[in-house]
């Protein structure tokens, strides 16, 4: 497929191996944001259908590119698509996941697939006809495109048109009428470059002409509520599709047995706690004591953040499923190139000694304890005349913006120079200003005004522990390579416990020359040699652990949660917002009860339990009841 | 009544409510012969207040008795059924028969039209058989055995099997000179009628059994009843009835300075003591006591007890070292007997007179008749459809404690359930949980069965700031009036009160003042610049009708005379009129056509009456709540448009055994049914779904369009069965 719409469009093709960051990344800031609007304004905010379960239970496990990542490229309307979904909808999504790839897919799926295509799409001799009609007599582009109709299971060449009858893309599109498609519904695909751009256009396009933004999993339940799939076959190909690594999937079988299933499972029984203290009052006409208010206040805000916390270390869990985003940035010839090798096991990166050699991104797919990690080798960066090698850095820089994750590799040889330092600075200094920030938003969730604003991480990086004080942006490492050049190589040690790590970071100041106001400012310090593959160990520990993913080795607890679990964790932040205002404005209990119900029941989503018994039983216990 | 002569109560009282709104005797009867009201809650939110009233057994029984009188088509035959007739051709139509007849024990009524809501095929119920022999051909039963299905009663060691204790002995004993000569009639036939029903019953219950419905048994205990004349009311705590009294009935709310037509009295608190407690814990412990069908007594755990209402063993047991309230009620105006809310026991007669020693004011009390405990059989409800009939003989209805509730109100409830629905069962009527507290009721029952005696709290419906104890009419009469249900009196006064409802709600709306005008008031807004209505400042909390209505009076914003009217009525005034006002004595009604000039009197002519301006208040209070619940109700009525067929064959289904154990005892009606289940997994809920949506007949076209029909016309029969 790559190669026909290279051949039909060589002016727009993709490099394949480079990475453009302009592609929907799954964890960019706004979207991050927006998963967490998400999960409160556009699902119901106490409990959701029984579909809507369904959808998110399956888009728990399938989470492909689908709605989320392509939400915010969605004009708001679209975004706020009905909760309520039924089939009635014609859904469209980008199906071809976050991955950057040479083609995107669109699909589209509903009754109304085939009239949403004949608005976007115009077949090259259609377009050619309407050309040479136009010419001679007079006849509207409407009616050329309402005269197309697509046969089943045929590719057609064309364009994607956006309202205005401006070109789009040139795509392909693949009918496939009910029933014979994945969803027994009438399909269309739009086949479009990849790169993000172009696909999010067609996407958008297909949403205003009345398609409905699929949720995760949309595509699949219909499949099997149609009849096409059993549920066994569902849920391996929402396995299939999302399951990434084996450890995800162990992650998402595994529910939430421990780690954070027990904070959940602790803060739900509190949650019940302050229920059952408002509940019998309103149900018992008793000689209880009164409600003491001040205290419940506390309680709830305690609530609040326990909450907050555990939703930061949820959101790690996603790291799971979607992966890390590594950036190796230095000045040239330092060994990025060789150390992406090593850690891939590949020769994707070409070495040579000449400086500068890597001109664009490259990237290599790597996993390590359980997470799928891309590493991205980057251009050296240096001040150059030399125009490609220009752009190269520019898109370092860049990636090394969106990353997760960033390393500094430095010429352990060599020792600290002022390159180096002039990098650091930029990392550092850069990341505390404005929206085109280092970081990546792991930690928006702690507070809800700068998810909606969409600002970026001025939040804490709490999970890159044991870093330096008041560092922002993403975790960053400092790497030492060529130790084995280095003279005092023989005296470096294995360095993967946090009490070695302040060692290595006294090491590299006294040994390498790093100024320790520098070296502080990374979360870890690791010496390597990609040669000789000393310390690619003790880097790899040093990533998950940065990752906030020390226990991600394969076997070890699953604490992930999953997007479903993700949300109701969000939910039940929210209710706890709504009963603290309650309280505020001075309404009366029964207010206050009904968001502490939706709190404890969001809560119980993650283990799926019955409310009202478990408050009636803790009441009778609890309580002297009854005359 | 065999426990406490009292209706109504936190939750329960809104059951009585939905009752009176879909025509149902219970709130008129229990207004007629309060003697006691009390708005409990009255210091929390109008969502969770339950209207209560203590009865004079006596008048309440007159009241329905006269209330039934006048029933239309109703005629009453008095007799014990002790059998069914069953017709088990399948597919049988079932005789028909013109009379509807009923009995202390249960009654019968003629049903009509087809069979929707039915199981199909399989045996129907077809007539009764008297215990003289007379048999009543019928097409539909509703039984309501109460708790005489063999029912058991246990005074301290001594059992035999009854529903319930003689009533004689304690209401000749202590009724008043001048209404005793009725009050011993009464409790004579009374006590004959219970004689033979609970020989009946215990045949019925026989006949259950073969018929295969699933038995359970159920323990509830009633305290001691007492000689009010000595009682040392003296060291008792008093609790007057509210005044103004708060009425049952929509008819009586809408009545003018409505007032309990008979007298009022009060009720008395006292309290146990450490010597109760160590009494009580001796008896437990020396194994005196009644001992129960398990061969246990109850400090041994011999019986389970509603949790809700404990005996006094089991409070002493699990609450050591504390004092608990015993409430002292009078049981009527005509009678010094007096039930000790609180006391209920199951310990020997001699101990029970030693505790009564412990109780301040109860210490000289002569115990007429000695509390006991009661076990007696019940049904499964998880065998009835929603519409309370029974899944394994069509045209038979359950309801009341033989489904497993306690409580007159929700034997009511179902009551006027399974009446409805036995009586048309081509227009059924059912209930959603977003609808009403009898929707909860239902749902709770046939969903998810019970173990102890159900009884309502509020606890148990998540929509409750829905289900307003005032909002019932407006939530039901009108369903009840598609129905058949509401009578024209009550038609009309509903239709009245709607109107007045929505006639100050758009009052509420439209008087506006802007955030400078309400900050000269007092009160504290954003000062944005927007005009922000009355309905929205009432969201806020501690603000009142007339503090809105002085401001907007103060500003003369438009509307203000008419929303001072509306404080005055809130307030139970008398309504300013125009100013030649041709004022009636009605205080809550004013014509503006009688001369005055029009302008502050209101539109339609006639003032809204004092129930209906807090009704629309209140709504306004809890608006934005509301607003927010929709979705939620909305997704529920999805689901419970799903409708599952009554007729599933769970063993085809690709279900693992545990799902398949639970759904077929549950056998869910619809979706949302099966969601609440305990313990069923999400994917037996998805090849249930997956199955529903598969038995929808296909249409022509894409199979999504078929599918999509198909709930479009399972979603329009939801909005009609709701009817709002």
């Amino acid at each position: 497929m790559a190669q026909t719409l290279g051949s039909v469009s060589a002016s727009k093709a993709v490099p394949t191996v480079c990475h453009m960051h302009v592609g929907p990344r799954c964890r960019s800031p706004a979207q991050r944001a927006d998963w967490q609007r998400r999960g409160c304004s556009q699902r119901s905010w106490r409990c959701r259908s029984l579909e809507q379960e369904y959808l998110s239970s399956l888009g728990g496990l399938v989470g492909y590119a689908g709605a989320q990542d392509d939400s915010s490229t969605a004009s708001d309307g679209a975004s706020r698509a009905p909760a309520a979904a039924s089939d009635t909808d014609t859904i469209a999504a980008i199906v071809t996941g976050s991955a950057q790839g040479a083609v995107s897919i669109i699909r589209v799926s509903g009754k109304a697939a085939v009239p949403i295509a004949q608005q976007v799409f115009t077949p090259q001799s259609a377009a050619a006809t309407r050309r040479r009609r136009a010419a001679a007599a007079q006849c509207t582009a409407a009616d050329e495109r309402a005269a197309w109709q697509p046969e089943s299971h045929k590719v057609y060449y064309g364009s994607a048109l956006d309202a205005e009858g401006a070109v789009l893309d040139e795509v392909l599109l693949l009918a496939m009428l009910a029933p014979r498609s994945y969803t027994s519904e009438d399909v269309v695909e739009l086949h479009t470059h990849g790169g993000g751009v172009s696909a999010a256009r067609v996407l958008q396009r297909c949403l205003e002409a009345g398609a409905r933004l699929a949720q995760p999993g949309e595509f699949t339940l219909r499949a099997f509520l149609n009849g096409r799939l059993d549920l066994a076959q569902a849920e391996s190909v929402a396995q299939l599709i999302d399951a990434r690594t084996v450890a995800a999937a162990d992650s998402a079988l595994a529910g939430l047995a421990g780690g954070v299933g027990q904070i959940v499972q602790a803060m739900r029984t509190e949650c019940l706690d302050l229920l059952v203290e408002m509940d019998v009052r309103i149900d018992f006409d008793e000689d209880l004591p009164p409600l003491d208010v001040p205290a419940l206040v506390q309680r709830i805000q305690a609530l609040s953040q326990q909450l907050a916390a555990a939703l930061d270390t949820a959101r790690q869990g996603q790291l799971l499923r979607s992966g890390l985003q590594v950036a190796l940035v230095g000045r040239p010839n330092v060994g990025k190139s060789s150390l992406l090798n090593a850690l891939s096991g590949t020769e994707r990166a070409i070495v040579t000694a000449i400086a500068g050699t890597t001109r664009d991104i490259v990237e290599a797919g790597v996993v390590i304890g359980g997470v799928p990690i891309t590493l991205l080798d980057t251009a050296g960066m240096r001040e150059s005349s030399d125009m490609v090698e220009k752009i190269g850095v520019e898109r370092s820089v860049a990636a090394a913006r969106q990353a997760d994750m960033v390393m500094l590799v430095v010429d352990a040889a060599a020792g600290w120079g002022p390159e180096d330092a002039e990098i650091a600075q930029q990392m550092f200094t850069s990341s505390s200003s404005g929206p085109a920030a280092w970081s990546s938003d792991w930690s928006s969730s702690s507070s809800d005004e700068e998810a909606s604003s969409g600002s970026t991480s001025s939040g804490s990086k709490e999970h890159a522990n044991g870093s330096g004080g008041g560092k922002r942006g993403a975790p960053a490492l400092l790497v030492l390579n060529k130790v084995d050049l280095a003279q005092h190589a023989e005296q470096q040690q294995q360095q993967n416990g946090s009490s070695l790590q302040q060692s290595a970071h006294r090491c590299a100041v006294q040994q390498f020359g790093v100024p320790a106001a520098v070296a502080n400012q990374f979360a870890a310090v690791v010496s390597t040699s990609a040669a000789t593959r000393e310390g690619l160990e003790a880097l790899q520990q040093a990533v998950l652990r940065l990752a906030g993913a020390p226990q991600l080795a394969p076997g070890g607890v699953s604490w992930a949660v999953n997007e479903r679990q993700g949300e109701a964790l969000i939910r039940a932040k929210e209710a706890l917002q709504r009963v603290q205002s309650s309280i505020s404005d001075e309404l009366p209990v029964d207010f206050w009860t009904i968001d502490l119900r939706a709190a404890v029941l969001a809560l119980g989503e993650v283990s799926g339990e019955d409310v009202t018994e478990e408050v009636l039983d803790s009441i009778f216990s609890r309580f002297c009841i009854g005359k | 009544m065999s426990c406490n002569p009292s209706i109504g109560g936190l939750a329960k009282g809104i059951l009585v409510r939905e009752v009176d709104a879909l025509d149902g005797l219970m709130g008129r009867a229990a207004d007629a012969a309060g003697i006691q009201f009390r708005m409990l809650n009255a210091s929390k939110g109008p969502a969770v207040r339950g209207p209560r009233a203590q009865m004079d057994r006596l008048l309440y029984k007159r009241e329905v008795q006269r209330l039934l009188a006048d029933v239309p088509g109703l005629t009453i035959r008095d007799g014990a059924v002790v059998d069914l007739l069953v017709d088990s051709r399948l597919g049988s139509s079932g005789p028909t028969t013109s009379s509807s007849s009923s009995s202390n024990s249960f009654g019968t009524r003629a049903g009509s039209g087809c069979d929707a809501s039915a199981p199909v095929g399989g045996p129907a119920v077809a007539g009764v058989v008297l215990a003289s022999g007379e048999r009543i051909l019928c097409r539909s039963v509703v039984v309501t055995t109460g708790t005489f299905l063999r029912g058991v009663i246990h005074i301290g060691s001594q059992s035999r099997p009854a529903g319930r204790v003689a009533s004689l002995i304690a209401t000749r004993a202590a009724s008043k000179a001048d209404t005793a000569a009725a009050a011993v009639r009464d409790a004579e036939s009374t006590d004959t009628a219970d004689e033979m029903a609970a020989g009946a019953a215990t045949r019925l219950a026989q006949r259950f059994d073969e018929l295969g419905f699933k038995l359970g048994r159920l323990k509830t205990g009633t305290p001691p009843r007492l000689d009010g004349r000595t009682i040392d009311w003296s060291v008792c705590t008093e609790q007057p009835s509210d005044d103004p009294a708060t009425p049952f009935s929509f008819l009586d709310m809408q009545q003018p300075g409505w007032l309990p037509p008979a007298a009022q009295v009060s009720c008395y608190g006292t309290r146990t003591t450490a010597a109760s407690e160590a009494l009580v814990l001796d008896c437990m412990a020396s194994g005196r006591g009644a001992v129960f069908g398990s061969g246990l007594t109850m400090g041994q755990g011999g019986a389970v007890e509603p949790r809700y209402c404990p005996s006094l063993e089991t409070k002493f047991k699990r609450f050591p070292g504390r004092s608990h309230h015993v409430w002292l009620e009078p049981e009527g105006l005509g009678t010094d007997v007096v039930y000790p809310n609180g006391l209920s026991n199951s310990l020997e007669p001699e101990d029970q007179l030693r505790l009564l020693a412990t109780v301040p004011g109860l210490e000289a009390a002569r115990m007429l008749v000695p509390a006991y405990a009661v076990e007696y059989d019940y049904v499964d409800p998880r065998e009835l459809l929603p519409s309370l009939e029974t899944r394994r003989l069509r045209g038979l209805f359950l309801a009341g404690q033989i489904n497993g509730t306690t409580g007159y109100e929700e034997a009511a409830a179902q009551g006027l359930v399974a009446g409805a629905n036995a009586a048309a069962p081509g227009d059924p009527l059912l209930l959603s949980r977003s609808d009403a507290y009898l929707g909860v009721l239902v749902d709770d029952l046939v969903g998810r069965g019970t173990s102890e005696p159900y009884r309502m709290l509020s606890a148990r419906a998540e929509f409750r700031l829905r289900l307003r104890p005032d909002t019932a009419d407006l939530r039901l009469t009108g369903l009840g009036m598609e129905l058949g249900l509401v009578g024209k009196e009550r038609a009309a006064a509903f239709l009245q009160r709607r109107r007045h409802v929505s006639e100050t709600a758009q009052l509420l709306d439209a008087v506006r003042l802007s955030s400078s005008a309400w900050a000269r008031h007092g009160f504290q807004v954003a000062q944005d610049g927007d005009s922000i209505s009355v309905a929205q400042m009432l969201t806020r909390a501690g603000t009142t009708l007339p503090q809105l209505a002085a401001a907007a009076a103060a500003e003369r914003a438009a509307g203000w005379e008419q929303l001072q009217g509306l404080a005055a009525a809130a307030a139970g005034q008398q309504v300013p009129c125009g100013s030649s006002s041709s004022s009636s004595s009605n205080s809550s009604t004013c014509s503006t056509t009688g001369g005055g000039d029009g302008s502050s009197g209101w539109a339609s002519g006639e003032w809204p009456s004092r129930c209906a301006v807090e009704t629309a208040v209140a709504d306004a209070h809890y608006r934005p709540y509301l607003n927010k619940m929709e979705a939620e109700v909305a997704e529920l009525r999805r689901d419970e448009a799903l409708r599952i067929p009554s007729n599933i064959d769970y063993s085809l289904l690709q279900l693992s055994a545990e799902d398949r154990e639970k759904l077929t005892a549950a056998r869910p009606a619809s979706l949302a049914a099966a969601q609440r289940i305990p313990g069923v997994t999400p994917s037996a809920l998805l090849m249930l779904l997956q199955h529903v949506r598969k038995r929808q007949p296909r249409g022509g076209g894409g199979s999504s369009s078929s599918s999509n029909s198909a709930l479009a016309q399972a979603a329009a029969a939801e909005a009609a069965s709701a009817g709002t």
